[in-house]
């Protein structure tokens, strides 16, 4: 079963990602918040897809505060997990944040909250998790 | 002829130097309106992310059972309950931002009153006694000792600053307890009001920006705890509309957490000194020499206004005081002063036409009588003046100190207005 991480430092919310994942899409859930944590589960190969939310209130990593982009601008950085498709949920919803930010993290994809299709974002997560073209050097 | 011409070069260098400053007030507004501009983007882009968060889960899970996706009856009613205390929490922000933009465009009404401490205390000890029990904590109040002692302040904004606080470390202490003290600086003129807990605390390099809109504390501990992230901003911009201060400081993560805030003492009138000459109609009197130019002092708090009557008097200017914005104008008009200096929180009476030092300010500047007379604006607060200014931007900009007050730069401002006064435009020369 494919594997989704869901990281989202409001809990209400992310218990909300867990419900549409798991009863909608029948995925396997797990959410982590702290930095390392996330790194070391997309390190490990578990992980098939990252929904990562983009404020963080006092995360950090390294001393320094991190935010969603700051993470996923690591995982993509790194060439053991820069594969694992991140798909950056954000209720930073004002107009030319969709382009900075996918620009900026690198992420693959960008959805707005609040998430009212929820058919739409399991679109998403789906065509993410499809396996990679045939020239694809992982 | 030779005398004209000279005359005309020093009129030309005159009007040269007047419009260079005039540029350079110019500029600074435009650099301001640049400032607040920024800042409302700001707030807007923030605020409208604070709303969603609660909207997506509200939408969210009520989509869930709409769609039968629940497991059982009992996830169903749970799923709604997460969503109904999401909307909740939904309709708490919308009414801390009104606050807020309340308090930022200076709308917030502040009632100043004689307020006796023990009683609030008591009311609001009745209030969170039991979510202390709830948590076995300890919840202490000790109001002070001089059961005489008043406060000059807004009853119900003096209740809500110490709800928020004592709210915050009920959320934040797991064990131990939370203490409210006063410590009063009598002859300072205020009393200290210390909310002190032995909870979570917070780490140095957060505490400096809690009081700033939507920073919330330890990141996961906080969100689990919920709260908008306005009520510090709020409990601090009443605190100081109410012309006091307030500090938050902690020692540390596991540490507990301490704020204090100052508010000003309530003081009858004291007996009046025979050196004082009356202004018999307006009930007002003169004080010092009045050969010496005359300060007025909008200022109703009479510890601060003993205080800024001493240092005019030792920069030998006399000195006479209004309490409420009316009086202030009124006093403008009839002595005709050579500085005014205006405090924007001011008392109210009732069927007052002007409530605050901006009303006063802009009476001042809109009527011939008293156009030229320069001001002196004291203010914790800088917002309600910056936004005075963008909705009438035919008033100049007031000379603004800022408290925490300095005496050196009043005493500074006062000299300088006053030469000014003497040497400006409006003068015959």
């Amino acid at each position: 079963m494919k594997q989704v991480l869901v990281v989202e430092d409001d809990p209400i919310n992310a218990r909300l990602f867990e419900m549409i994942l798991k009863r909608r899409g029948h995925y396997e859930v797990k959410m982590a918040e702290s930095p390392h944590e996330i790194l070391a589960l997309v390190q490990s190969g578990q992980v098939d897809l990252v929904v990562m939310d983009v404020s963080l209130d006092n995360a950090t990593y390294e001393g320094k505060e991190i935010d969603g982009v700051g993470i996923t601008r690591l995982i993509k950085d790194d060439e053991k997990t820069r594969n694992v498709p991140v798909l950056l949920a954000t209720a930073h919803a004002m107009i030319g944040d969709r382009e900075s930010l996918l620009e900026e993290s690198g992420a693959e994809d960008y959805i707005s909250k609040p998430i009212v299709d929820h058919k739409y974002f399991l679109d998403k997560v789906h065509s993410l998790m499809a396996p990679p073209p045939a020239d694809h050097a992982g | 002829m030779e005398q004209t011409n000279q005359h005309d070069t020093t009129e030309v260098a005159r009007l040269r130097e007047e419009l260079a400053t005039k540029t350079e007030e110019l500029l600074r507004a435009n650099a301001q309106l640049e400032e607040i501009s920024r800042l409302k983007s700001e707030f807007l882009a923030n605020t409208s992310h604070e709303l969603r968060t609660p909207l997506n889960s509200i939408l969210g899970f009520l989509r869930l059972v709409l769609d039968d996706m629940c497991d059982s009856h009992e996830e169903e009613r749970d799923f709604i309950r997460t969503a109904f205390e999401s909307a909740e929490s939904l309709i708490d922000l919308v009414n801390e931002i009104l606050d807020i933009s309340r308090i930022e465009s200076g709308r917030m009404p502040i009632h100043l009153e004689s307020v006796d401490l023990t009683e609030l205390f008591n009311e609001v000890y009745l209030v969170t006694h039991l979510d202390a029990q709830k948590k076995s904590l300890k919840l202490d109040f000790h109001p002070p000792e001089d059961k005489s002692l008043r406060l000059r302040a807004d009853y119900g904004k003096l209740k809500r600053i110490l709800l928020n606080l004592i709210g915050n470390s009920l959320k934040f202490t797991e064990s131990g307890g939370i203490t409210v003290r006063t410590i009063p600086a009598v002859e300072r003129g205020f009393v200290v009001i210390d909310v002190e807990d032995t909870g979570l605390g917070i780490r140095p390099e957060t505490q400096s920006r809690l009081f700033d809109k939507f920073v919330q504390g330890d990141g996961s501990a906080t969100r689990a705890h919920g709260g908008t992230g306005l009520g510090l901003t709020i409990a601090k911009s009443l605190v100081e509309l109410m012309g006091g201060v307030i500090t938050l400081e902690s020692p540390g993560p596991g540490k507990g957490t301490r704020v204090s805030f100052t508010v000003p003492l309530y003081r009858t009138e004291d007996t009046e000194p025979s050196e004082w000459q009356r202004v018999a109609d307006l009930g007002a009197v003169v004080k010092g020499d009045p050969k010496n130019p005359l300060l007025l002092i909008a200022e109703d708090d009479p510890h601060f206004r003993n205080m800024l009557e001493d240092l005019a008097h030792d920069s030998h200017f006399s000195t006479v005081y209004a309490m409420t914005a009316d009086d202030t104008v009124l006093l403008a008009k009839k002595l005709k002063p050579t500085v005014i200096t205006l405090d924007h929180a001011l008392l109210v009476s009732q069927h007052a036409h002007l409530t605050d030092g901006w009303d006063a300010y802009k009476a001042l500047k809109t009527d011939a009588e008293t156009s030229s007379i320069p001001v002196i604006f004291i203010s914790g607060y800088e917002t309600p003046i910056q936004d005075g200014l963008v909705a009438t931007p035919s008033i100049p900009p007031p000379r603004l100190i800022m408290k925490p007050f300095d005496c050196a730069e009043f005493t500074r401002a006062l000299m300088e207005e006053a030469t000014r006064a003497k040497v400006g435009p409006e003068l015959p020369t």
